[in-house]
């Protein structure tokens, strides 16, 4: 159907849809089941298209601006200069990175080879694990069908039993953002055998200003007593669509603790579906959104309680400035068999600017009896008062702005634990702060 | 130092300061002194430049600036001080970060070098001992569950670091046992110099016994009825305020 006579709803239902044929038949060398689990995801994404907002979990986020662009892969991995990479890359850590969409062995890191620990390209590693997905295909979202449809590569870390990795493991997408607006898929992979332990830093940046397209899919399994760090750090540019979709899985006793801090990107929506699927096990998701001028950054988070005696913490966290707009959403559905589950929910927001503003939305669902489970949700401006303690000791409205704001994220930065990663964030929200939201203060 | 003529201001509508006259010269200490809600704290807001007072008449000079004119940041910077009846606990600052970004604040301002994290460590380190407070103080978030005296003590650290040129202390000695309260008139005499001025607004003549005030001022209703030497200060703790209200009322 030629898209200039398509009716909206149609183009939202065409959009991404005529270029499989093509992508299609320029993989002649790809494996027969992988093939054919494309077409199936491309079957689902056909029938459910891209989301819209007369859809309960999309009421405000508008992807119309998304179908607007035509966006293309990159046939081969475009060629950087590795001095271009040095603010993004992250000294002392095992480190992929991955270039539009393609992994690029010349400039990863991955460090010296370990028993138990497998870390490459997704597409290399186990590219009959397509087939292997999260969720039944019939049952995936709109977003993650089209991952599956269109995947290119991303990251596989595979811990074997009670392997444990010392440094973090960072995986660096960038894109490269030039005129051509590109379109990246990355489908992730991460396996925490049973007692293994590591930390997994994910990073998605753009080089150029250019609009582009990152849609990346991840799954992570946290087995029985294992325990995983997961940072997941978006510097993305204003004109970035950054559409995520993580799955989380825990095992027993397993600990799994996240941050998703989000600095970038124009319009951002991550779907964070948690599954305590163990007894007794652990998830702490935490995460620090900040959007200035016109950008959109929406959360959604889905925990849910499966199993007896488990506990999750999910504590996100918002500065807005401009006329930016986040929303939150944040679901814990407690299953009947989920006796004993602890769970606590926050959300809290700052408004910097009058024209800003926020969709916050926790909910609480459940079925089990015998349950401690506590939710809330804050929309709040910097408090007057120390505004004006801070100012009548000498520190001008923007110093004490700064220094307030930070304040309010502070409790999230104690728990980051390698300490490069931690400056560099307290480096990200100070120079945000200052140049982006205009509140300049006096370095960290 | 300072000159304030017939100050006039109000909250949310209501007239609180009804015309105030106090001059304030280099070296000396006043007390203010004066029944609750008489507007004591809002003078002394609307002289450190807290923004929901507005001011409807009347003029106020500091070390030959119009004060009104300037931001409080500014009024800090030129010199005063105002040490909070009610200091504000700020969670997630650190009391030793807080404590030098204002002090570099000012120094910054005065031309001189900011100090780095150890030249402010070994200076806060000596002022501590003066007012008697733990080195944790510095690594724990401003005022943030602080008892009541560890707030003022906090307050006069502040003073003793920041060296003001004029010190407003609003109500620094209530809630401080005795020997907070020496703690505290010992951090004030400490500083007194020919070129530093204290405001020192206060409920208890117990204070001015430690603080000597070169003139006692008495507040009621947003004037002051009454200006004398510290002696005045000693007939209102025998007579309380009744009697001055009595002549205001015949007066007025
Ligand atoms: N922000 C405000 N909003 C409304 N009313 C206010 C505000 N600040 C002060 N007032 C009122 O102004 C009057 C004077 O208050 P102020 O705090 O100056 O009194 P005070 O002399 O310091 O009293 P105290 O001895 O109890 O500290 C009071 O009636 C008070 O309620
Ligand atoms: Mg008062």
């Amino acid at each position: 159907m030629p898209r200039e006579s398509a009716t909206p709803a149609a183009i939202e239902k065409s959009a991404f849809v005529p270029d499989f044929e093509p992508f299609i038949a320029a993989r002649p060398g790809e494996a027969a089941a992988v093939l054919a689990s494309r077409r199936t995801a491309m079957e689902r994404f056909v029938q459910l298209g891209v989301p819209h907002r007369r859809l309960e979990n999309w009421r405000h986020t508008d992807l119309s601006p998304l179908t607007k662009n035509r966006f293309t892969l990159a046939a081969e991995p475009t060629a950087i200069d590795p001095v271009q990479l040095v603010p993004y890359s992250l000294s002392g850590a095992r480190e992929l990175v991955f270039v539009d969409g393609f992994f690029s062995a010349e400039l990863s890191n991955p460090g010296k080879a370990q028993p138990g620990l497998l870390l490459g390209s997704y597409a290399e590693c186990l590219p009959e694990d397509a087939l292997r997905w999260a969720v039944a295909p019939e049952t995936a979202e709109a977003l993650e069908a089209l991952n599956g449809a269109y995947w290119q590569d991303g990251a596989f870390v595979d811990l074997a039993a009670d392997a444990r990795v010392e440094a973090p493991i960072h995986l660096l997408f960038i894109a490269t953002g030039a005129d051509l607006p590109l379109a990246q898929f990355v489908r992730n992979r991460i396996t925490a055998g049973p007692g293994s332990r590591a930390t997994i830093i994910e990073t998605y940046a753009s080089l150029g200003a250019g609009v582009h397209f990152t849609c990346p899919v991840g799954t992570v399994d946290v087995g029985a007593n294992a325990d995983l760090d997961h940072y997941r750090l978006g510097q993305e540019n204003a004109a970035a669509f950054h559409l995520a979709t993580s799955r989380v899985r825990l095992g027993r006793d397993a600990r799994f603790k996240s941050l998703a801090f989000v600095a970038g990107g124009g319009l951002v929506r991550h779907d964070l579906l948690a599954e305590l699927a163990g007894p007794s096990s652990e998830a702490t998701l935490h995460g620090l959104y900040l959007a200035g001028g016109t950008r959109h950054i929406d959360h959604h988070l889905w925990v849910r309680h499966s199993a007896p005696h488990a506990a999750s913490r999910q504590i996100y966290k918002g500065i807005l400035a401009g006329r930016a707009r986040a929303v939150f959403n944040g679901n814990v559905f407690v299953a009947s068999e989920a006796a004993k589950t602890d769970a606590k929910q926050t959300n809290r927001n700052l408004l910097l600017s009058d024209a800003a503003l926020v969709h916050s939305n926790p909910q609480l669902e459940i079925y089990a009896g015998d349950v401690r489970c506590t939710h809330g949700s804050t929309v709040g401006q910097l408090d007057e008062e120390a505004l004006f303690y801070l100012r009548s000791r000498g520190l001008d409205e923007a110093q004490a702005k700064n220094l307030l704001t930070r304040a309010f994220a502070s409790d999230l930065f104690e728990d980051i634990r390698p300490a490069a990663l931690r400056d560099r964030l307290e480096t990200l929200l100070y120079t945000w702060l200052s140049f982006e939201a205009g509140i300049a203060g006096t370095a960290p | 130092m300072l000159e304030i003529t017939s100050l006039q201001a109000r909250v949310e509508g209501k007239a609180i300061l009804k015309g105030i006259d106090l001059t304030v010269r280099p070296g000396e200490v006043h007390a203010i002194m004066g029944p609750n809600g008489s507007g004591k704290s809002t003078l002394a807001g609307v002289l450190a430049g807290r923004e929901e007072y507005e001011v409807t008449g009347g003029a106020v000079r500091y070390l030959a600036q119009d004060l009104l004119e300037l931001a409080p940041e500014e009024r800090a910077r030129a010199g005063l001080l105002l040490a909070f009846q009610y200091p504000v606990e700020i969670p997630g600052v650190s009391n030793v970060y807080f404590l030098k970004a204002a002090l570099n604040a000012l120094r910054k301002h005065r031309g001189e070098g900011e100090l780095d994290a150890v030249e402010f460590l070994a200076l806060v380190r000596g002022q501590l001992k003066t007012v008697q407070m733990d080195e944790s103080f510095l690594r724990r978030s401003v005022n943030e569950g602080f008892s009541g005296g560890e707030k003022k003590r906090n307050e006069i650290l502040q003073m003793a670091l920041l060296e003001p040129r004029l010190a407003i202390l609003d109500e620094t000695d209530s809630g401080l046992d005795i020997d907070a309260l020496k703690i505290v008139a010992d951090g004030v005499n400490g500083l007194r110099s020919p070129e530093r001025s204290f405001l020192v607004i206060t409920h208890y003549q117990r204070l001015l016994d430690y603080i000597v005030p070169d003139f006692v001022h008495v507040l009621m209703n947003g004037r002051i009825v009454r200006s004398g030497g510290r002696e005045l200060a000693l007939e209102l703790e025998e007579k309380g305020y009744g009697w001055l209200e009595a002549e205001v009322t015949v007066g007025a």
